[in-house]
């Protein structure tokens, strides 16, 4: 075997890179499409219309999903960057469960962007809601929390027409999504 | 340690060990799942139809059928089993329960098995080197789609192999003067390929750059015309006596199902005459227009249609679209029989018709100077092939799926080794660290995609999480059940 000379490029660099880079693309492929246990997702289709936040809910189809954060864009039709187009559109209730380790206490902002309506709890405590229909609006609270773990509960519905949730939460000056970990509140990974 | 490197240096010993390998990847328990997926409620039908001897038209010529039937005749696995249903439908709905897959999807898997041996021999015959043809090989070896369709009562496998066979052929007389003889076998291999499926008929392309390359090496000759006439004579006689065995075999009618059998061809049935050869031009003439008005009434693309399994031509060589062949669910966990490609073997192949392109022009219309005439004339060839099938098939009104993109893959495959060693001839054969380590990162690469992509290929359960993970495009449309 002859070792190459010292040029830093030649055609050899360009195949071993090629080589490389193909690894590089399936790691990367697999990672950004590996969705870690952080947020528990809870999709509940409803046979009957909803048009209230606490309108019953009569059940056709109940799935459980796993998602790394609240990121539902606005569109016609529930979509996240991990699971694509999910396939639901009208009518149906999402839960969505995640526990946050906070290690000081600290002012927090919570911002939530939503089409319909929605209700965030934490430690089973209603922080903030807007239980009607509304196009992708925003709606935001300040609290500060404890140190320690705690757990946060959204309710969120769609009625009919756009839809779409996103999440997110400020600490000092730094706005994250809910579901990515800041130096101060982490979110545990079930 | 001589008689080690004999052995490491000698095809025997490459041809070896991919055969074990294929064993692996296409054939071992092909029979499962002992569930019909895609088009093998069709295929079935009609080679059921060849045991019972029962008359019936195709829109495919009839040899990958008789293939299919004979598996089933030689296994019998299904001997205390009624199949006499088949015979009266052409799309089976229901299959019997117990029904064994293993006589059906024999030669199906069986051939796609061989295809490693034969696209290994392509390759060893385009560099003359057996490790690179080896690694090369991995491309066809670990490809999931073309696995993943093979291991089933389909065509594409056994198309595939006569269409190896006769670039295997190819190659092997491309550079030599070819005899009449020369001209004949590879007639009968292009007729055995289109006696499968229609779309074989690219092959015929072969035919012509021989007659080019013999034309630029030896000047023109009137030898054109007999050697012309010994091909078209070796593809049609095989493609006449194909047809004329699929008319002798369907000697009865079953529950008046006539197809488009004109009022003389219900004479000769009804005389028990389809094994003579006086009546074969009426009913070749009746089979080719029934193969006609059907392809005529297959839909076309539409895109729109919700659950749409056809793709447009353009977007195969990205992947574009999986089909989702069969699925069965488990509790959290799913089954699936996915028609996904090797994401790696698909991008090296999309790379090669582009670089390949991007040379043949630079060479043709910028200049450049050739390195290695014989393997450039080889990536000439097979970027014009690549080319030609895929204007020829964008020409196609009906709906096409992925599957019809086999082909021409499996010649961008054959460009990816061919100008590998194009660029980097005097490299690999220095044995160069660098070139080598990059060549088996690539062949890694390959198979860790294989492995990644395989509970796909053969009915393995994921869940939801682990379905998305192999969703790296979107426009692949894969689809999980949830």
């Amino acid at each position: 075997m002859i070792f190459g000379n010292s040029k830093l490029f030649d055609r050899r660099t360009g195949l071993l890179l090629f080589a490389l880079a193909l690894w590089g693309w399936i790691g990367y492929s697999i990672f950004s499409h590996t969705a870690h246990k952080t947020i528990q997702t809870t999709i509940i289709q409803s046979r009957t219309p909803l048009r209230h936040l606490d309108d019953p809910i009569h059940p056709i189809r109940k799935e459980i999903l796993w998602i790394d954060t609240l990121y539902f864009p606005k569109g016609n039709s529930l979509y996240n960057p991990i699971y694509g187009n999910l396939g639901y559109s009208h009518d149906f209730v999402i839960l969505f469960d995640m526990d946050i380790m906070v290690q000081k206490d600290i002012p927090t902002t919570f911002i939530i962007y939503s089409d319909d309506g929605f209700r965030l709890a934490i430690d089973g405590k209603k922080i903030m809601e807007f239980t009607k229909d509304r196009p992708f609006s925003k709606s935001e609270t300040t609290l500060t929390l404890k140190a320690g773990k705690h757990h946060i509960h959204i309710k969120y519905f769609q009625g009919y027409g756009q839809l779409g949730i996103v999440g997110y939460y400020k600490v000092a000056h730094t706005t994250k999504l809910l579901g990515q970990n800041s130096h101060d509140i982490s979110f545990m990974r079930q | 340690m001589h008689f080690m490197k004999k052995i490491q240096n000698g095809t025997n010993f490459y041809i070896i060990i991919l055969l074990v390998i294929g064993f692996f990847t296409y054939f071992y328990n092909y029979q499962y799942p002992a569930k019909q997926f895609w088009d093998e409620n069709y295929h079935i039908a009609s080679a059921q139809k060849y045991i019972d001897r029962v008359m019936f038209m195709e829109p495919h010529p009839p040899f990958g059928k008789m293939l299919i039937a004979l598996g089933e005749v030689l296994l019998h696995p299904n001997k205390h089993i009624d199949k006499s249903g088949f015979d009266k439908t052409d799309y089976i709905k229901h299959f019997p329960k117990g029904m064994s897959y293993a006589g059906y999807r024999l030669f199906p898997s069986l051939f796609a098995w061989l295809n490693v041996v034969l696209f290994f021999l392509i390759l060893k015959n385009i560099t003359n080197h057996n490790l690179l043809s080896f690694l090369g090989s991995f491309l066809y070896l670990f490809d999931n789609a073309i696995i993943v369709h093979s291991r089933a009562a389909m065509l594409e496998s056994i198309q595939l192999f006569f269409i190896f066979a006769a670039v295997l052929w190819f190659v092997k007389k491309y550079n030599q003067k070819k005899s009449l003889k020369d001209y004949l076998i590879l007639g009968i291999l292009s007729g055995l390929a289109i006696a499968v499926k229609a779309n074989s008929a690219i092959v015929f392309l072969l035919f012509v750059l021989w007659i080019f390359k013999d034309i630029r090496s030896f000047g023109f000759s009137l030898k054109i015309f007999p050697q012309t006439i010994l091909y078209g004579f070796g593809a049609s006689a095989i493609f006449f006596a194909i047809f004329y065995l699929h008319f002798a075999l369907g000697n009865h009618v079953v529950d008046k199902r006539y197809y488009a059998a004109s009022s003389e061809y219900k004479t000769i049935l009804q005389k028990h005459q389809t094994a003579n050869p006086k009546y074969f031009w009426i009913m070749l003439r009746d089979n080719l227009e029934y193969m006609h008005n059907y392809e005529k009434g297959v839909p076309k693309l539409n895109l729109c249609k919700k659950g749409e399994n056809g793709s447009l031509f353009i977007g195969w060589p990205l992947g574009i679209k999986a089909i989702n062949y069969r699925w069965e669910k488990h509790g959290s966990s799913v089954q699936y029989i996915y028609l996904q490609g090797n994401p790696i073997t698909w991008m090296i192949g999309f790379i090669a018709v582009i670089l390949s392109g991007v040379l043949v022009l630079a060479v043709f219309i910028f200049g450049l100077p050739v390195k290695n005439r014989v393997v450039f004339e080889y990536i000439a060839s097979f970027f014009f092939i690549y080319v030609s099938y895929m204007i020829a098939v964008g020409q196609i009104p009906r709906v096409m799926y992925l599957y019809h993109y086999f082909i021409p893959l499996c010649f961008s495959y054959i460009l990816a080794v061919a100008l590998l060693y194009y660029i980097y001839e005097e490299y690999i054969l220095k044995k160069d660290m660098v070139v080598w380590s990059a060549i088996i990162l690539i062949a890694g690469a390959i198979v860790f995609g294989w492995w990644f992509f395989s509970p796909f290929t053969y009915y393995k359960p994921l869940n939801t999480l682990q379905f998305q993970k192999r969703i790296w495009f979107d426009f692949w449309k894969l689809k999980a059940i949830r």
